[in-house]
């Protein structure tokens, strides 16, 4: 679900773009932070961590489901787009249906063939085989939080006719097939070191290790003296169920209310579960620094949600995914989709930076020359000498930005849209086309937008935009 | 002054009893009430994508979806397995739960999307529960709301 645009934010964007006359006008890049260097980079994780929910992913030979959107790979370009690092290597090893086991070990068959994530981190070469900054997300496959998930689908409509439905044994609207009780103790289980799907396989690379000693391990052993390893989340899937609006009648995405909630509190105690271990391993920790990122909180601030059927803009994949490519696999399903790894980009990015390039103390006033000064700048979209102003030619291939609709009034249509070329701090283009009628929706694939950069502004959800007036727009 | 007390006392007691049943009778009343939304009068998602996107839609790749709705708006809470086969031979027509499945999964408007998935799921619950024997009275009015909340997002678009 999308949120509409109300007819008041509707009005600002069509006078911005209507006036083009807004000031903003993007600075040069920020200089290299002197003495940081290269920064080498090693995006780990399973399936939520290697972009699985990004529209494209998972075809042909991509059997990680790999996108360079995902959060890890997208935090770098953030960094470097935004603060002007130079990060290399940057080694993108996340691949869905990953345990910890396959961080070290698992041998040639492990990460779906690709061998254990960290001989594919080495094989990039980082200097003195560590790196500044790991991120990853593991555990939600060795508590085999996927089939947890599809034993509470609500089953029948996965069936091939109607008539199967009634003849063969029918699977009801019953519900989960694990309880609560059972997903705690594969967390608690997690923690003390025992997958479930892959049990005895053990995390580290020596012996049975807990949770926090396999992060403190990590630190130790692949992190560089001034390194970080960040450890990222797992979110809610549903909004709470109370937000989901009486026109649902109880069900979200071929889930019932109550199924939901059992799976928002299993959700919750992971995230607790990993937060804890993360403080655990700090105590560990003889290199480097360990830092928690939930994306249970990122997905909720503010008491608002972005959860399934929360009303707002959802960060998640719904099941209707799997039904719009037809495929009814959970892939694509029930992960975070664009937005929501752009927004785990944003914070991991914001963490990262901090700590290995921690802003100076405070100590005069800035002067408005300095702020601007430090500015997000943008990068050139052509031959690298020109800045993106406003008023500027805008004109590249653009997709509609999963899961967002178009918003059309009744004299223009507005499209949130993500295009080739646009400097990584602008995470959406607004592209805004006097034609309401025009033929798109969010599956529409690749087409050309051609027009003026009439601002460049930040959006109700914080992401920095281009706004274009397109003058022509190309469909496929 | 004698007989005052007594009377008072008798008028309190009675007073206290019409209270104690006054209670009973409203908690009774809160526990029993239909809590179910009216889906004729429960508040619809704000639209997204209006216009001509939606009506386009099921006039073409979603017109299942919409004899679909129109098979299943009113489905009996009393019924048998054979004459639930048939209803599923007709439905399997329009195609498959699969089929309209993605094909709801398609909707450009995500309310009406999500509607339109949600009906396909409550049919799929209606047509479990008769296969097994079970009774029909819960899934049939799931499915009539489904189909009502569905039908007045589309009569907002102007969907026929």
């Amino acid at each position: 679900m999308t949120r509409r645009l109300p007819p008041r934010r509707l009005a600002a964007a069509a006078v911005a773009v209507l006036a083009a006359a807004a000031v903003a006008v993007a600075t040069p890049a920020r200089a290299a932070p002197a003495g940081l260097g290269n920064v080498s980079w090693l995006a780990a994780g399973d399936s939520y961590s290697s972009g699985e929910g990004i529209a494209g992913t998972g075809a042909g030979t991509d059997t990680c489901a790999q996108s360079t959107l995902a959060y890890g790979p997208k935090s770098a370009e953030i960094l470097r787009g935004q603060r002007g690092w130079t990060v290399t290597p940057l080694a993108f090893t996340a691949c869905t249906g990953a345990t910890l086991h396959e961080f070290y070990g698992g041998g040639g068959g492990s990460n779906n063939g690709h061998g254990p994530q960290w001989e594919q981190a080495l094989r990039k070469q980082p200097a003195g085989k560590r790196f500044d900054v790991v991120t990853m997300s593991f555990g939600g496959n060795d508590i085999d939080f996927a089939s947890t998930l599809q034993g509470c689908l609500d089953a029948p409509v996965l069936a091939d006719t109607w008539t199967d439905i009634v003849l063969k044994e029918p699977v009801g609207d019953a519900p989960c097939d694990v309880t609560y009780d059972t997903v705690r103790k594969r967390i608690d289980a997690l923690l003390a070191g025992d997958s479930f799907t892959k049990p005895g396989t053990g995390f580290g690379t020596a012996g049975k290790l807990s949770l926090a000693e396999f992060y403190a391990q990590v630190a130790n052993q692949t992190l560089t003296k001034r390194g970080t390893l960040v450890v990222v989340g797992y979110p809610r899937l549903f909004a709470p169920a109370n937000e989901w609006g009486a026109w649902r009648n109880g069900r979200c995405n071929l889930m019932q209310a109550a199924d939901t909630q059992m799976l928002g509190r299993a959700a919750e105690y992971l995230d607790n579960a990993l937060r804890q271990a993360v403080e655990q391993a700090r105590g560990r920790v003889t290199n480097g620094t360990v830092d928690y990122v939930s994306r249970f909180d990122l997905f909720h601030q503010n008491g608002e949600s972005h959860e399934l059927c929360s009303g707002r803009t959802e960060y998640l994949n719904g099941m209707s995914v799997g039904f719009r490519d037809g495929s009814l696999r959970v892939m694509h399903a029930f992960h975070p989709n664009e937005i929501g790894h752009q927004v785990t980009a944003e914070y991991v990015a914001g963490r990262v930076a901090y700590t290995l390039d921690p802003p100076p103390a405070p100590s005069a006033p800035a002067s408005n020359t300095a702020a601007a000064a430090a500015r997000p700048s943008a990068s050139p979209i052509g031959d690298g000498t020109s800045h993106w102003n406003v008023g500027d030619a805008f004109r590249s291939h653009c997709v509609v930005a999963w899961p967002t609709a178009p918003v059309r009034t009744t004299q223009y249509i507005q499209m949130r849209m993500s295009c080739q070329g646009v400097p990584q701090q602008f995470l959406f283009v607004d592209v805004v086309y006097p034609d309401p009628k025009l033929n798109v929706t969010p599956s529409t694939g690749s087409m050309l937008v051609e027009g003026k950069i009439a601002d460049l502004t930040q959006s109700e959800y914080g992401f920095r935009t281009v706004v274009v007036q397109a003058s022509r727009i190309v469909l496929p | 002054m004698a007989g005052v007390r007594p009377r008072r006392f008798r008028w309190g007691v009675v007073a206290l009893t019409a209270g104690v049943l006054a209670l009973g009778a409203g908690a009774a009343w809160f526990l029993l009430r239909d809590t179910t939304p009216d889906p004729a009068h429960v508040a619809l998602p704000p639209a997204t994508a209006s216009d001509g996107a939606v009506r386009a839609y099921f006039a073409g790749d979603g017109k299942p979806l919409l004899d679909l709705l129109t098979a299943t708006a009113d489905l009996p809470d009393k019924n048998t397995r054979a004459a639930c086969t048939d209803i599923a031979a007709g439905l399997d027509r329009l195609g498959g739960p699969r089929v309209l499945g993605s094909k709801a999964g398609e909707v450009p408007d995500p309310g009406i999307r999500d509607a339109a998935v949600n009906h396909v799921a409550a049919v799929g619950d209606y047509l479990a529960a008769c296969g097994s024997g079970r009774p029909l009275a819960e899934p049939a009015e799931s499915a009539h709301f489904s189909a009502t909340v569905l039908r007045r997002l589309l009569d907002r678009e102007n969907v026929r």
